[in-house]
């Protein structure tokens, strides 16, 4: 038994079966023997672990193999019990103690009887692959902390632009406000001769009345007299008061005096009413903006707002309402008021630039016409205010949209009106149009969609508000 | 240096074999025996330095083998392999003077100290007496 071990021995170690190919294997070819001794190495063998192959031809194999290479021997017993080929990892132990990270790939040797003999194991060096893949996840490793930082970066940057953008937004409301109330504060002069006028004539009427209640005192003293004669039964003396009574109705003009006093109270109450509606209409206008969308009637919008500007209008220009029945659209009553304030105000100015310019025979400024129209187009209201002023010059039609720009003197304009209204007029899924003619007059038109969109604030860049000169 | 020889008492052969090869590796010299006769048999021809004995075994199970070991081989170190973290026979083959325990789903490097640490008190003890 023992003597056909050896002998098998013997032709493993012969190097006649060894082939040249082994020998100049790049891998690691090694062969274990039952008893764990090694058996042969080749040279690739013998160069990784700095032995020359005399050294460890005969030697166990633990002598190359790390202790810690447990699975090395599982995969040894499973080889040598199911005759299967195995793969593992283990390390190998060179001359100098260095520890090389391998693989092992294993299948066996069969003797005489299909014995299982011996292991022969391939034994790859695995260091510069190991090497390559700590490289890839040290690459990854960097690869996923620039992402990260960069996704920071990112996210600082969009928190920035939000920041930004809510300032822009807050900004712009205040733009907006400013805005209304510089319109506002141009009107102010007519709104407070509007306010005047009323006053004037309620004082003047409370004047009258003072003087009639003191006419009336002396009526009713005069009764009190005649009552108390009667009540004496001084018929003579009764007569008297009542003949002077007569007389000072006379001279008083009492019956007529009775009758004014009723058209005093009338008219004075009329005069309070007109305040209080003024009033009223100047603090819806002057309202910050509100919140939730409405049902908004346009007309109403032009009468109230046509109250406010009465008084700036009338002066300079007949104001002929032509309003015709239109449906309700959803929106924001006191910006589209705002629309329509600045486009009237807008016409009112462009009066005084005629005036300038262009003066009747007699010397006196002529009246031009401001025509405020509202219809129904299809889907959508319209709302036209034309003016017979001195135009819009070609040069500028192109710019009257942008913020900042007016043509009005310092402290009458503040250059936002119109692109505040065409900002609204957007809010609303509306459109605004221009068209003018120098010296003969301008009409804008603001079409509004009766079924508006929830308030779309995004307004599109490519969108231009349509301009057209003559 | 003469290599240490074990002798492996198991009756499963797959296991027994996994583990001489492993010994070997580590360049012990190692018999291997199938049961507790066949293991008094083999000591009564070679005496080795260390024994490993399977508690679990049919037959002559290991706490009977490791009896008559006591009496015929006196203080030979004995290190008691079972497949169970804990054997109530443990108590008794530590009465019969085992010198360890090896657990087989345990590593063999674990063995390999139990080895160690068996010679290096028997070693001292002998230094004593």
């Amino acid at each position: 038994m023992n003597s056909e071990r050896d002998l098998y021995r013997g032709l493993l170690r012969d190097e006649a079966l060894m082939a040249n190919l082994i020998q100049s294997l790049i891998d690691v070819l090694v062969v274990v023997d039952r008893d764990a001794v090694v058996q042969f190495i080749n040279r690739a063998g013998e160069d990784l672990l700095g032995h020359p192959s005399s050294e460890l031809v005969g030697q166990p194999v633990g002598a190359i193999v790390t202790d810690e290479n447990l699975q090395f021997f599982r995969a040894i017993r499973e080889l040598m019990t199911t005759g299967e080929s195995r793969h593992c990892d283990l390390e190998l132990v060179t001359r100098s103690g260095e520890k090389i990270p391998a693989t092992f790939n294993g299948s066996v040797l069969r003797g005489p009887g299909n014995r299982i003999e011996a292991v022969v194991g391939v034994i790859r060096d695995v260091r510069e692959i190991r090497r390559l893949v700590r490289e890839l996840e040290d690459a990854k490793v960097g690869l996923e902390n620039t992402v990260q930082k960069r996704t920071r970066e990112l996210a600082a940057a969009k928190t920035r632009a939000e920041q930004a953008y809510e300032e822009l937004k807050t900004a712009q409301a205040q733009l907006i406000h400013a805005e209304k109330m510089s319109s506002l504060g141009q009107l102010a002069a007519g709104v407070a001769h509007e306010i005047n006028t009323p006053i004037g004539f309620v004082g003047a009427n409370l004047r009258t009345l003072r003087e009639y209640v003191w006419d009336l005192l002396q009526l009713a003293a005069g009764y009190e007299g005649l009552l108390g004669a009667v009540e004496r039964s001084d018929f003579e003396a009764a007569r008297g008061e009542a003949e002077r009574g007569r007389a000072l109705a006379q001279r008083l003009n009492a019956r007529a005096l009775l009758e004014d006093l009723a058209h005093v109270a009338t008219e004075s109450e009329g005069g309070l009413n007109r305040v209080r509606r003024i009033v009223q209409d100047l603090k819806a206008f002057s309202r910050s903006e509100e919140q939730e969308q409405t049902s908004v009637d346009i007309n109403e919008g032009v009468e109230s707002t046509l109250a406010i500007a009465r008084n700036e209008l009338k002066y300079k220009a007949e104001v002929i309402k032509e309003l015709g029945p239109v449906p309700a659209i959803l929106g924001y009553p006191q910006q589209l008021n705002q629309v329509i304030l600045n486009l009237l105000v807008n016409a009112a100015h462009a009066f005084d630039e005629r005036t300038k310019t262009s003066v009747e025979g007699d010397g006196s400024p002529s009246k031009g016409t401001i025509w405020i129209r509202t219809f129904l187009r299809g889907e959508a209201v319209v709302l036209e205010v034309e003016d017979t002023g001195c135009g819009i010059a070609p040069e500028h039609m192109a710019k009257i949209f942008d913020p900042f720009f007016t043509t009005k003197p310092v402290g009458k304009g503040t250059g936002l009106g119109l692109s505040i209204s065409y900002g609204i007029v957007r809010k609303h899924s509306g459109t605004i149009e221009v068209e003018s003619h120098v010296g003969q007059g301008t009409r804008f038109r603001v079409v509004l969609p009766v079924q508006a969109p929830a308030a779309d604030e995004t307004e599109k860049p490519g969108e231009e508000p349509e301009r057209r000169a003559a | 240096m003469d290599a240490i020889e074990v002798l492996l008492v198991d009756d499963e052969p797959d296991y027994a074999e996994t583990m001489a090869f492993w010994l070997k590796a580590k360049g012990y010299r190692v018999t291997t025996a199938a049961d507790g006769h066949e293991a008094l048999a083999k000591l009564s021809e070679r005496l080795p330095r260390i024994v490993f004995l399977d508690i679990m075994m049919p037959g002559m199970d290991g706490i009977e083998t490791l009896r008559r070991i006591r009496r015929s081989h006196g203080a030979l170190p004995v290190i008691m392999v079972t497949a169970y973290a804990s054997d109530e026979r443990m108590g008794e083959a530590e009465q019969l003077g085992a010198v360890g325990f090896f657990q087989k789903a345990a590593d063999f490097s674990v063995a390999a100290r139990l080895i160690d640490r068996a010679l290096h008190d028997l070693k001292q003890r002998k230094a004593a007496s």
